[in-house]
């Protein structure tokens, strides 16, 4: 399997340098460029699996260079931004980028958010960017904004597991998911993964979800694990 | 409409001086027209014709018999003539009082009814304040001396009650006017003390610049001081954003460094600690920057929710929080604004207080966030300080968040921009009480 690659824009010389160093370490090829037309040229040479784009670039913002990008193609790409507002992350997102990184950020945060977006568009759980939204009983579940509504249009908060285990269940409703798998889907999230943990977080899920009726979508299948029981649509 | 622009224009650059003169003039005004009317009535006035033709017939026979007396008969047969209701009074001289009232009509009736009254120059007066309602007058008589006479009549009463009208209606009518003047005129004053309490926040809004033209002058100095105060206040929030940003990039070069050196692991620790506080200090600047300034839209949001996931990720993060409330308690709100200033209080409580019990509950129209942790508290006269940004206490048990002591500071701006309040005190048990109270317009 050869290298994914990574091209990098970012117009500060060393932070470019170390980032790159730091990707490249892990084993992909790093292309650089510093401003919107470098990266154009690179692009034309060869596609990338991945753009990782400053938002804040002299000439063209990096903002900018996005919706372009969008226009030509779905090559994914991760914001890296020097304002770490919480409205920013968002604005980010619900522009459609893959994922956002906030500056300072370290080699382990940098490789976990360019693996999870590799992942996620290599198609082991096929989102694409465009419809990451779903809807189940009148809810709504926002990939992008990272935000899930109940039928009245309240924002309803969830921790980062809840959200990841949501996430899980509407990519696969009417499934029994096994125990076993989403303890491995939220290792990420939790650092006690016990089957027990798992019970908590569904249990506090369903109560989100439960909003006055008796019960929340989500059932236990004794001995098996659990199943999302509402229908999911994409509007 | 110009006339009325111009009229409006007029006003506008009307002084006090001349608004008072305009008060005046128009309580003089009424004044004469109160007078008008009421002289107008003494004139029209008139008896009942059978008590003015009584009234007449002695008037007349008492006129007719003390001409004829001498002069020494006079006081005596006056005397005579009176009755309860009705007394004479003889005097030698040719005096008469001044007529406070002209009753031209009740005159001419007594004249009509009988004539040689007016040979007699019969006057009338009433006195004004006189709780017997007393018609009096005067008669000349033939060598000069003067006979007068006072009558009761129940029929003078309105009269008189409208000439102590008259006497009390311009200060009654000033009174309001007066009232309504300084009202009027210290309305734009009135404004200009509600808008001084929002200088410097973002509910500061220039003023219209109306009343006299002293005021409109004071407005003006106002707008431009204001302008000032938030071009300063701006350009300060500017530079701290700058430096934040700007440091930013520097510390993300560091930490990548830092990530790249082969390093005993307790130094890197401690190097990474060092970097995580910088970055932590340069965001809780953009938060309290943002507490202000957030264009976030408000929006629903379950609070309840909202509360019980910060106390979920606390004990995920094995810290002991606890909630205490409503299942789902949706309210109007800026969802950033709101959360970052719960999880400021509920991260303040497990920080300083060992523990944090967020108890949400709702009053008539509002909701009611109460964050207490079982810790030291703060020190009494520290309660009020600690809500301001930038100050930094030295004692031991005043609380400053990981840098610059912007954590409450962040909490009390973001409240305010949700129209609501957060109030501080030391619990009886002891630990510290942190109390956010929200509008709720009872919302489901």
């Amino acid at each position: 399997m050869s290298a994914k690659s990574i091209v990098l824009v970012e117009d500060d010389p060393a932070l470019r340098l170390l980032t790159a160093r730091a990707l490249r370490s892990h084993g992909y090829d790093v292309r650089t460029a510093c401003t919107g037309a470098e990266m154009w040229v690179m692009l034309e040479n060869a596609p990338a699996d991945l753009i990782v784009l400053d938002i804040m670039l002299p000439g063209t913002s990096g903002i900018d260079l996005f919706r372009r990008l969008r226009r030509e193609g779905d090559t994914p790409v991760i914001f890296i931004s020097a304002r770490g507002s919480e409205e920013d992350r968002v604005l980010g997102l619900e522009l459609g980028a893959d994922d956002y990184l906030a500056k300072p950020f370290g080699t382990r945060e940098l490789m976990a958010r360019v693996g999870a977006v590799l992942r996620r568009t290599q198609g082991e759980v096929e989102l694409s960017s465009a419809s990451r939204d779903y809807a189940f009983d009148g809810w709504s579940f926002s990939m992008a904004r990272h935000e899930l509504r109940s039928p009245d249009g309240a924002l309803i908060d969830l921790t980062g597991a809840e959200f990841d285990l949501l996430a899980t269940f509407i990519a696969q409703p009417q499934r029994v998911i096994g125990r076993q798998r989403l303890i491995e889907l939220s290792r990420t999230r939790m650092g006690d993964s016990s089957d027990r943990s798992i019970d908590v977080l569904v249990s506090r899920l369903r109560r989100k979800l439960a909003d006055g009726r008796d019960n929340a979508p989500i059932v236990t299948v004794r001995g098996i694990g659990y199943m999302f029981t509402a229908e999911v649509t994409r509007p | 409409m110009s006339w009325k622009r111009d009229i409006k224009q007029l006003l506008r650059q009307w002084g006090l001086p001349a608004r008072v003169l305009a008060i005046l003039a128009a309580v003089m005004l009424l004044d004469f027209a109160v007078n008008a009317l009421l002289f107008e009535r003494a004139n029209d006035f008139a008896l009942q014709e059978q008590e003015a033709g009584q009234l007449a017939e002695r008037l007349a026979i008492a006129e007719r018999l003390l001409d004829e007396a001498p002069v020494a008969r006079r006081n005596a047969l006056a005397r005579e003539l009176s009755s309860g209701s009705f007394t004479l009074h003889w005097s030698a001289q040719a005096g008469r009082p001044l007529a406070a009232i002209n009753l031209a009509g009740l005159q001419r009736q007594l004249m009509e009814s009988q004539p040689e009254l007016a040979r007699a120059r019969l006057q009338l007066h009433l006195r004004p304040i006189d709780v017997r309602h007393t018609l009096g007058g005067t008669m000349v008589l033939g060598d000069g001396s003067t006979l007068s006479f006072q009558s009761q009549s129940r029929a003078t009463w309105p009269l008189k009650a409208g000439h102590i009208l008259r006497m009390i209606l311009p200060t009654v009518a000033l009174v309001p006017l007066a009232w309504l003047l300084v009202f009027a005129s210290l309305r734009p004053l009135r404004r200009l003390v509600r808008a001084s309490k929002h200088v410097g926040t973002p509910h500061a809004r220039p003023l219209e610049e109306t009343g006299p033209a002293e005021l409109q002058a004071l407005i003006r100095a106002f707008n431009a001081m204001q302008r000032r105060i938030d071009d300063l206040l701006d350009a300060n929030t500017q530079t701290m954003l700058a430096i934040g940003h700007d440091v930013r990039t520097p510390l993300a070069r560091m930490q990548l460094r830092l990530d790249g050196l082969a390093l005993d692991p307790a130094e890197r620790a401690a190097l990474d600690h060092d970097i995580a506080e910088m970055r932590d200090l340069i965001a809780s600047l953009q938060s309290f920057v943002d507490a202000d300034a957030s264009e976030e839209a408000k929006e629903r949001v379950d609070l309840a929710a909202m509360a019980q996931t910060l106390v979920d990720g606390a004990q995920d993060r094995g810290k002991s929080a606890e909630y205490e409330g409503p299942g789902r308690l949706v309210v109007m709100a800026r969802s950033f604004a709101l959360r970052r200033a719960l999880s400021n209080l509920i991260e303040n409580a497990l920080h300083y207080g060992g523990n944090a019990r967020v108890v949400v509950s709702r009053a008539a129209r509002e909701v009611v966030i109460a964050v207490e942790d079982d810790g030291p508290g703060i020190a009494e006269e520290a309660l009020g300080k600690v809500l301001q940004p930038f100050v930094r206490l030295d004692d031991a048990r005043a609380r400053n968040t990981a840098g610059m002591g912007l954590g409450l500071a962040i909490v009390d701006r973001s409240i305010r921009g949700e129209g609501g309040t957060l109030a501080l005190s030391n619990r009886r048990a002891g630990g510290l009480r942190a109390e956010i109270r929200l509008p709720h317009d009872g919302l489901a």
